[in-house]
């Protein structure tokens, strides 16, 4: 999971807690390691979220490949779910194990959720006409690119509304930690 | 093919995405604040070129969800859509915050959808460059 917002990053938003700032830019190997296991158990649990959406036939690819409502489920779930875990790791007093927000929010959650699918989805309308001129109108193709667009926007503005949530969810729940209530 | 077809698919699949994963952490650290932008764009450059080439090469069954399985751990959706809150949650009004979190969904998809045609198109020119 890449952050919004690092200290020495020019980005908006508050600082963040996870691992991905460093003046100096380098990777540190186990943390690499620990966004590796994340990254192996986010996309397993897309395949399992499809499974479950589309029965465990689902095919990972092709025209029979994990359904649209999967995709969006998986994307507004794990949006909802990194928002609770920043809002978590923001508020919390100690900060959080590097290791557990790299493996947690930039692997497991950053692979779970698909952004390559919706651009296929917006694409795949252009592409058809591409490998098969002629076949297809412009009418045929602006009306694909209108019906992905509208859905697109749909699912972006649904996916900022879970992360919002999420968040909210996360920070209120760090403020209410009694260990940090006890420190106040 | 699903992930009962073969037993080497779960493996290669949970492989790739760790590798997906990986690229799109070192992306972040080296190009940031653009890593995530670098990383989704990347992304659908990948999916659209596997797609044609992919599809007509022998194992496509095997490769090509293999591919889309690194696709899909390199971009990221959840981490788009916190960017687009932290962005919104600065703006003094609220027209300013759906504006800011607009033009982060719009850069982001608009780059995405052009990489992915243009993946497509130089994957399906490799397959049969002109002579």
């Amino acid at each position: 999971m890449a952050e919004p917002a690092r200290p020495g990053a020019t980005g908006p938003g508050p600082a963040s807690p996870f691992p991905t700032a460093s003046p100096h830019r380098r990777l540190p190997g186990p943390l690499v390691l620990w966004v590796g296991l994340g990254g192996a158990l986010g996309v397993l649990l897309n395949a399992g979220t499809h499974a479950l959406l589309d029965g465990p036939g689902a095919a990972l690819f092709g025209p029979a490949a994990g359904s649209t409502p999967a995709m969006v489920v998986a994307n507004l779930l794990g949006a909802f779910l990194l928002g609770l875990l920043n809002g978590r790791a923001r508020t919390s007093r100690a900060p959080w194990d590097e290791r557990v927000t790299a493996a947690l929010g930039t692997g497991v959650l950053g692979a779970y959720t698909s952004f390559s699918a919706l651009a296929a989805l917006l694409g795949t309308p252009v592409t058809a006409a591409l490998s098969a001129p002629g076949t297809a109108s412009a009418e045929r193709i602006l009306g694909g690119l209108g019906a992905g667009l509208l859905l697109v926007a749909a699912v972006a503005a649904a996916g900022t509304l879970c992360a919002w949530a999420g968040l909210r969810a996360g920070s209120r729940s760090g403020a209410a930690d009694p260990a940090r209530e006890a420190a106040r | 093919m699903t992930l009962l077809d073969s037993p080497a698919l779960l493996p290669a699949t949970a492989l790739a995405g760790a590798c997906g994963a990986m690229l799109r952490f070192a992306l972040d650290r080296w190009l940031s604040p653009r890593g995530v932008l670098a990383a989704n764009v990347l992304a659908a450059l990948v999916l659209g070129a596997a797609v044609p080439l992919l599809s007509a090469l022998p194992h496509a069954p095997f490769t090509l969800p293999v591919a889309a399985t690194f696709a899909l751990a390199l971009g990221t959706f959840s981490t788009l859509a916190l960017q687009a809150v932290d962005a919104a949650a600065d703006a003094g009004t609220r027209k300013a915050a759906l504006a800011r979190a607009a033009r982060i969904w719009a850069l982001h998809l608009g780059l995405g959808v052009v990489a992915f045609v243009v993946g497509f198109w130089v994957g399906a020119w490799a397959l049969e460059p002109p002579l």
